[in-house]
């Protein structure tokens, strides 16, 4: 099984370089049938299939994310967050007021009937999570409670006696963050999306596009051993200034002239620089699939186009409408890239609330959920659009969660905390694994609250990953190193 | 330990803080010889490249007359600061005076930042505070200062004071100042009361970033490994503990309300009854003692961080990534961590002598690096080495003073703002290793962080509009933008004399052969061009090339 591991590594290396070469295309078909025979020893499965990691970055206080609504576990919340907020009476509290929770923010569990409630915005955010709230209840998104960073399940005790047992850094954003990329918790320059990408890419038609595609810039996640993420912007690809390009634009009257020069000084290999030529190969990625992705996005029947009304002034937003359209030129049965599994990476930030956590201007928390949620709102529907509600899953990440006690005006860095899942494959309108208890200090947390997971970031990953067609064990222990240690390699959120 | 028993070794970091100082300008004033100067125009351009937003062929001639010591004393000693936070004054002013309704923001602070990078006497300087400015993050994406500028553009003139100064004094300021405090939230910090803890953010912060870095480190940067795994330098209890030292922090008249003064620049005071006064255990598990005043507490605090053996190769090793390269060898982040940790006078922190030895260091003067020395251009100072590097005919400054440069917000082109990064964490990390062949040589590439396939084609079309489309001769000039002018550069007769002037002035001569030869077959191609165009897609056509994208 290594052999061929190494042997399927090797030829998709093989590949990237062949591709970088130029004049793949015509190898292209063969490819693709070595490459279905190549994947079909991972256990494919048909049809299209995405996944969005939708990154919010900070931190997120997913306490507030969801609560509990039932009136014995609120008060409990109420009492760790310091209390009800109220900007008059108890500006130093963060918990949200049961009487807020109107039932367009509540939820059940139906796994248990136990109730919760999702953050309800505030006065200048009345819509709150509202959004994401129905498809819960349309049974599409599925919460999944104290998810974190683990190497092996650990109890306080544990924690308290054994450092080596601690995942490395805890609370510390940049390696947290860096954790919940790679999903094992020892150094890597790989990434789970990326290495799940590496083993169901063989299918995509057209190889030059890489299956992983990224709106906000370089991220972890998306590498694999033979994977690299295309990096996009939100707003679409816009043409180089001043020089040919074959599909839109002559560049001028010398456009030809200053192509021909860029296009040769990009393809110049002979320079000694390490440096360098990464410079050079980067643009010259960007060369190269400049015309098959903007020809596609901008084709002149606008079939490059969604008419879902996506929110405005709502950056998320606005990457998630692109992934939309990538997904829906990528699916295109007619279309020049015709993927069968893509792997896309959006991300908002601001989550890092020390302070103005109840904030009800734009850079509060009740802000940035309705902002997640009216954006994931609106890529649902453009998925119902595309007919594609059922082959993409969106699920968020977050480098840890927050204190539940108040520092003032906010909470600070902590461990475990609530992610959720979304799509049409997502058994959902249900919590899978167990809601903490948030008494401050107990069992299961720390003084400030900050509370130890009962799932680890690999579970989740592991179940996405089988999902996408990641099904041999094999595969997913070389993923996930860590898997081993923990019941279930399958948190059983996905349809089959 | 407790801290009254080390109390000899905060005693001495107490001594190298501000007293020095004057003694070594003394000491130091112009003993230098010229013994180092270049032999060529290449090599005082590349030192150039290295030291400054981009070599001027005034710079360079400069260089060569008096070489690369005593150009750098002058750097330090003698070429006047250009202030920021005065201009940013003067141009509120004028808006107030006038009552057009237009009010001050970000975008003069970004016309100032061009301004300066472009045209500024104090080059070392201003490029040491964009690379501190990298280490002491705030960011005007954060909404608690974005509506701040003018309190921005102070933070930006402690940077450049300091920049040759103590890394000591340089801690305590960054710490008082309120941009930071607001940025990293220990403005308002109080202490514990019911249901409620200190703000931890500053105090995690001010470690993992701006002094010892999470892990025990040798003085090459290596870490220091036990039974194989690093050596945390500090645990939550620590921070938790340091969270209580950076409390109390309020506007410096708040006086002994938390919540109440002006809002200005000024550093933030210490409102006592807001401040913990318990016992702190702190780093290395030393203690600060309980009932001490705030002013006393941080300043055993940041002692403490200060004296930690982390802080030279720490810093140090950033530094050199942002002047020179990004792999550094340990023998290199080693000579410079010395300089940290004693300038020659016994010293401590003393960034005059870590800034001469990152810049005149053999690893950096080699005349022939390694493949593997140098780094990727930070976007941004591609378009200051272009503005640098040509002439440009600036606009006139509109009515409230503010010179404009074309770019008010370059972190869509350039990925790139400053004083306007993400979070904290920087635009890119020291750490960043990019997968692929990078990687896979162990290499570190910061900046390729940054550098995708969209950001390639945005830096160069905003690179081609300085070089290409916005000239002097042009119909209809723009008025809030550089022109630049090209009749040097379109008066040269072939076109080998053009690129040749190309690579003297942006490729600090050593332009590869197959670039030249390229670039001067595209100028022999453009048949029936006028000299102006030719002269400006050779430009555009270099400012977007991989050599140029990278500083060797």
């Amino acid at each position: 099984m290594k052999q061929k591991e190494q042997a399927r590594r090797q030829f998709l290396r093989n590949l990237g370089v062949t591709l970088c070469a130029g004049g793949a295309s015509a190898l292209l078909p063969q490819l693709k049938l070595m490459g279905s025979a190549l994947a079909a020893q991972t256990g494919t499965v048909a049809g299209y299939r995405a996944l969005v990691c939708v990154y919010l970055s900070g931190g997120n206080d997913s306490w507030n994310m969801l609560l509990p609504y039932d009136t014995a576990r609120h008060s409990v919340y109420a009492a760790a967050r310091s209390g009800i907020y109220n900007a008059t009476t108890n500006a130093g509290g963060l918990g949200i007021d049961r009487a807020a929770l109107a039932s367009q923010f509540q939820i059940t569990d139906s796994a248990t009937g136990a109730l919760y409630a999702v953050n309800p915005g505030n006065a200048t955010y009345p819509g709150g999570m509202s959004d994401l709230a129905t498809i819960y209840r349309a049974n599409k998104l599925a919460f999944l409670p104290n998810l974190g960073t683990l190497i092996r399940p650990i109890t306080k005790t544990e924690y308290n006696s054994s450092p080596a047992l601690r995942p490395p850094q805890l609370y510390s954003h940049n390696d947290q963050e860096n954790l919940w990329h790679l999903a094992r918790t020892t150094a890597a320059n790989t990434g789970w999306g990326g290495l799940v990408a590496d083993r169901v890419r063989l299918d995509n038609l057209n190889q030059a596009l890489s299956p992983c595609i990224s709106m906000a810039g370089s991220n972890r996640f998306e590498v694999g051993e033979s994977t690299f993420p295309y990096q996009m912007s939100s707003g679409g690809l816009t043409g180089l200034s001043n020089v040919y390009n074959a599909a839109n634009s002559t560049g001028g009257t010398y456009g030809s002239q200053r192509a021909g020069a860029l296009d040769l000084l990009l393809g110049d290999t002979t320079n000694t620089s390490p440096l360098t030529k990464e410079y050079g190969r980067t643009f010259k990625r960007g060369r190269d699939l400049y015309d098959l992705v903007n020809s596609s996005l901008t084709a002149a029947d606008n079939s490059g186009n969604v008419t879902t009304v996506f929110p405005t002034g709502n950056s998320l937003a606005d990457q998630l409408k692109m992934v939309a359209r990538m997904i829906k030129i990528s699916r295109e049965s007619s279309g020049q890239i015709q993927h069968k599994r893509q792997i896309f990476y959006v991300r908002i930030g601001g989550f890092d609330l020390h302070d103005g956590l109840m904030a009800t201007n734009q850079n509060g928390h009740g802000a940035l959920l309705n902002r997640v949620s009216q954006a994931l709102g609106a890529f649902w529907t453009a998925l119902g659009e595309l007919g594609a509600q059922n082959d993409v899953t969106a699920f968020t990440m977050s480098e840890f969660a927050r204190t539940l006690s108040s520092n003032g005006n906010g909470s600070d860095h902590a461990w475990g905390g609530v992610q959720f899942v979304m799509g049409g494959a997502v058994n959902g309108g249900r919590l899978y694994g167990t809601f903490p208890d948030q008494t401050l200090n107990n069992t299961i947390s720390f003084s400030r609250g900050q509370t130890i997971p009962s799932t680890s970031v690999d579970q989740m990953a592991a179940t996405l990953a089988r999902w996408m067609g990641v099904t041999s064990s094999t595969d997913l222990a070389t993923i996930f190193p860590n898997l081993i240690n923990f019941p279930t390699s399958n948190l059983g959120f996905m349809a089959p | 330990m407790s801290l009254t028993s080390r109390c000899g070794a905060l005693l001495l970091c107490a001594a190298f803080i501000a007293p020095a100082a004057h003694a070594r300008l003394l000491f130091k004033a112009g003993f230098e010889t010229p013994t180092d100067v270049p032999a060529t125009d290449a090599e005082a351009a590349r030192f150039l490249t290295q030291a400054t937003f981009g070599p001027s062929l005034t710079d360079i001639a400069r260089v060569r007359a008096i070489g690369y010591s005593a150009w750098i004393h002058q750097q330090m000693n003698q070429v006047p600061m250009t202030a920021a936070r005065p201009h940013m004054e003067a141009v509120n002013a004028a808006m107030v005076a006038a009552a057009t309704g237009d009010t001050i923001g970000q975008n003069q602070r970004m016309s100032r930042w061009f301004h300066t990078a472009a045209t500024g006497q104090d080059q070392l300087r201003q490029k040491t505070a964009y690379a501190l400015s990298q280490i002491f993050v705030i960011s005007d994406t954060n909404g608690s200062i974005s509506g701040e500028p003018i309190q921005m553009s102070e933070y930006w003139d402690l940077l450049a004071r300091n920049a040759f100064g103590y890394y000591r004094t340089l801690l305590d300021e960054v710490t008082y100042n309120p941009s930071m405090g607001k940025f990293l939230s220990h403005f308002r910090n109080r202490k514990a009361g019911t249901g409620r803890e200190p703000d931890e953010n500053y105090a995690r912060e001010v470690m993992q970033l701006f002094s010892i870095g999470t892990v025990e480190r040798n003085l090459d940067y290596s870490p220091m490994l036990q039974a194989g795994q690093p050596i945390p330098t500090y645990d939550q209890a620590v921070i938790g503990n340091y969270a209580k030292v950076f409390t109390g922090f309020a506007y410096a008249n708040a006086g002994t309300n938390l919540f109440g003064g002006t809002n200005t620049y000024l550093p933030m005071s210490c409102v006592a009854t807001e401040h913990d006064t318990t016992l702190k255990t702190v780093v290395g598990g030393t203690t600060i003692p309980a009932g001490q005043s705030c002013a006393t507490d941080v300043r055993d605090g940041l002692n403490l961080l200060a004296s930690h053996p982390n802080v030279g190769p720490f810093i140090a090793r950033q530094l050199i990534q942002r002047f020179t390269t990004s792999n550094p060898s340990p023998a290199y982040i080693t000579r410079v961590a010395q300089k940290f940790n004693n300038n020659g006078d016994n010293e401590r922190g003393d960034l005059n002598a870590v800034i001469k030895q990152i810049l005149l260091d053999p690893e950096a003067r080699a005349a022939n690096p390694p493949a593997t020395f140098g780094k990727i251009r930070e976007p941004l100072l591609r378009l200051t080495a272009v503005l640098r590097a040509w002439d440009f005919q600036l606009p006139a400054a509109t009515q409230y003073g503010e010179i404009r440069m074309g770019m008010t917000n370059p972190t869509s082109s350039y990925a790139q703002r400053p004083l306007g990064a993400p979070t904290v964490f920087n635009f890119y990390e020291p750490d960043y290793q990019h997968p692929g062949a990078l990687a896979d040589a162990d290499l570190y590439a910061p900046e390729m962080q940054i550098i995708n396939e969209g950001t390639t084609y945005s830096i160069s079309n905003s690179l081609a509009d300085y070089t290409f489309r916005y000239y002097v001769g042009m119909t209809s000039p723009p008025t809030d933008r550089p022109l630049i002018d090209v009749t040097a550069l379109a008066n040269l007769t072939t076109p080998a004399a053009m690129v040749d002037e190309v690579n003297k002035r942006m490729f600090y001569g050593a332009m590869t052969t197959n670039t030249r030869t390229t670039l001067v077959n595209m100028l022999s191609f453009m048949n029936g061009a006028t000299a102006s165009e030719k002269a400006r897609s050779l430009l555009q056509i270099a400012a977007m090339s991989p050599e140029f994208a990278t500083q060797r």
